[in-house]
């Protein structure tokens, strides 16, 4: 059975994360209907420790069995009235496929992929148009120009994010030692895009040549981990620009330029265009260019060839 | 479609001339002719961006790419006669220390 991406699971955590905060009106049509159709009708017999059983196989690892518990599960929960406990398993399950590859390769993953892949493009492109909105509307009512250019980290700030980067790259190394790729390519995704917009953090020169040690000889874990740090570095793009923090979401941009250079088929491009525009239209009208611009006697871009 | 590209050859060099927008939709299309160009070039490439009304990361990126194939071939990619703004945005993303802008299509063409 054919293996489940990483990023595409990344992607439905996200929008799952979405949804749920936006409450029911979404939740019912985008995540649960999909699920009804699948099922097609509601489940009338009694299963008695499902969750107990699902914990149990987790531990033996008999990643078929947890599958196929998940798929009960789901289906009981997505003809109730309640969307917050599908959610929460959906949440466990996805979860769980981040780290499982067996679990990636089940029928049942597959058949929940294949179920949602149309409902998921429509609640991508709501999200998008929100985000969207959201930043112009962000944009076009902003006037206080002194709180978008401000980027300077207190010392207890850096010491912070210091240990922070240091207990993310402990567990970069543990899964490298481990030879956990999935786990790998999630945690050094993590980090770069936590950490973009903060040159001076430590370990990321570390974590650079690490990525550029395994994609030399691994394609796969190269477009895996790429599509996962496109989206994290979007997201975190998305959010600077949102609390106007542009000095922010422009060192966000030179990094994403850095690392994926022509790569034009990676997730939120278009998304990522509409923020530059609207971005650079509101630097131009308060004439920030300077202001925000990366001070490049220290940070000039470094292009290699990837 | 939101960029047109059209392409002549100098002597040595490869000039592409483009009109409209650098988006991720329109990089896709100067990506192809990049691509094909960079494969066996036989001197620099030159970007004649005087008619681009707006450029993204993903039109800075594929000039960056291009660069980084070229460089080690002996030539270059330049981007000649920006508009104001184009030329902001290679300035504020730091690119325009990577790739070489020209205020004119002439300057790109005797540097």
């Amino acid at each position: 059975m054919q293996e489940i991406p990483l990023h595409q699971i990344d992607n439905f955590l996200l929008l799952l994360k979405w949804a749920h905060q936006k409450g029911f009106e979404i939740a019912e049509p985008h995540i649960m209907e999909p699920l009804r159709l699948y099922y097609g009708r509601k489940d009338d017999h009694v299963h008695d420790d499902l969750y107990k059983n699902l914990e149990a196989q987790k531990k033996v690892k008999e990643w078929r069995i947890v599958s196929n518990i998940y798929k009960h599960i789901f289906h009981v929960l997505s003809f109730e009235a309640d969307h917050h406990p599908l959610f929460k398993m959906l949440g466990a399950f996805l979860i769980d496929l981040q780290s499982e590859p067996a679990l990636r390769k089940t029928t049942f993953t597959y058949e929940f992929f294949k179920a949602y892949e149309h409902p998921l493009k429509n609640l991508q492109s709501v999200v998008s148009k929100e985000v969207m909105t959201g930043i112009q509307e962000v944009f076009e009512s902003h006037d206080d120009v002194h709180v978008v250019v401000s980027h300077n980290l207190t010392t207890n700030q850096r010491e912070l994010l210091n240990a922070e980067a240091r207990e993310l790259y402990n567990k970069i190394e543990l899964a490298y030692a481990r030879g956990d790729e999935a786990n790998l390519s999630y945690l050094l995704a993590q980090f770069t895009g936590r950490f973009c917009n903060f040159p001076e953090v430590k370990y990321r020169d570390e974590v650079d040549a690490m990525i550029m040690k395994i994609a030399e000889n691994n394609g796969a874990f190269k477009q895996d981990m790429r599509s996962r740090l496109a989206v994290r570095l979007f997201q975190s793009i998305a959010r600077s620009a949102e609390k106007m923090d542009i000095k922010t979401a422009v060192r966000g941009i030179t990094t994403y330029i850095i690392t994926f250079q022509d790569d034009l088929s990676l997730p939120y491009r278009e998304e990522l265009d509409h923020i530059e525009e609207k971005m650079y239209h509101f630097i131009q009208q308060h004439n920030l260019w300077h202001r925000v611009k990366l001070n490049t006697s220290n940070s000039r871009p470094q292009v290699v060839r990837s | 479609m939101s960029i047109r590209v059209s392409k002549r050859n100098t002597e040595k060099d490869s000039i592409f001339q483009l009109e409209g927008r650098l988006d991720t939709a329109g990089s896709a299309i100067l990506k192809l002719e990049l691509d094909m160009a960079t494969q066996n070039p036989a001197g620099n490439i030159i970007i004649d961006m005087s008619k681009v009304s707006f450029i993204s990361s993903a039109g800075i990126g594929i000039t960056v790419k291009a660069q980084s194939i070229l460089k080690p071939k002996g030539f270059e990619v330049r981007v000649a006669a920006p508009t104001e703004e184009v030329k902001k945005v290679y300035d504020l993303l730091g690119f325009s220390h990577v790739v070489k802008i020209f205020p004119t299509l002439n300057d790109a063409l005797k540097a």
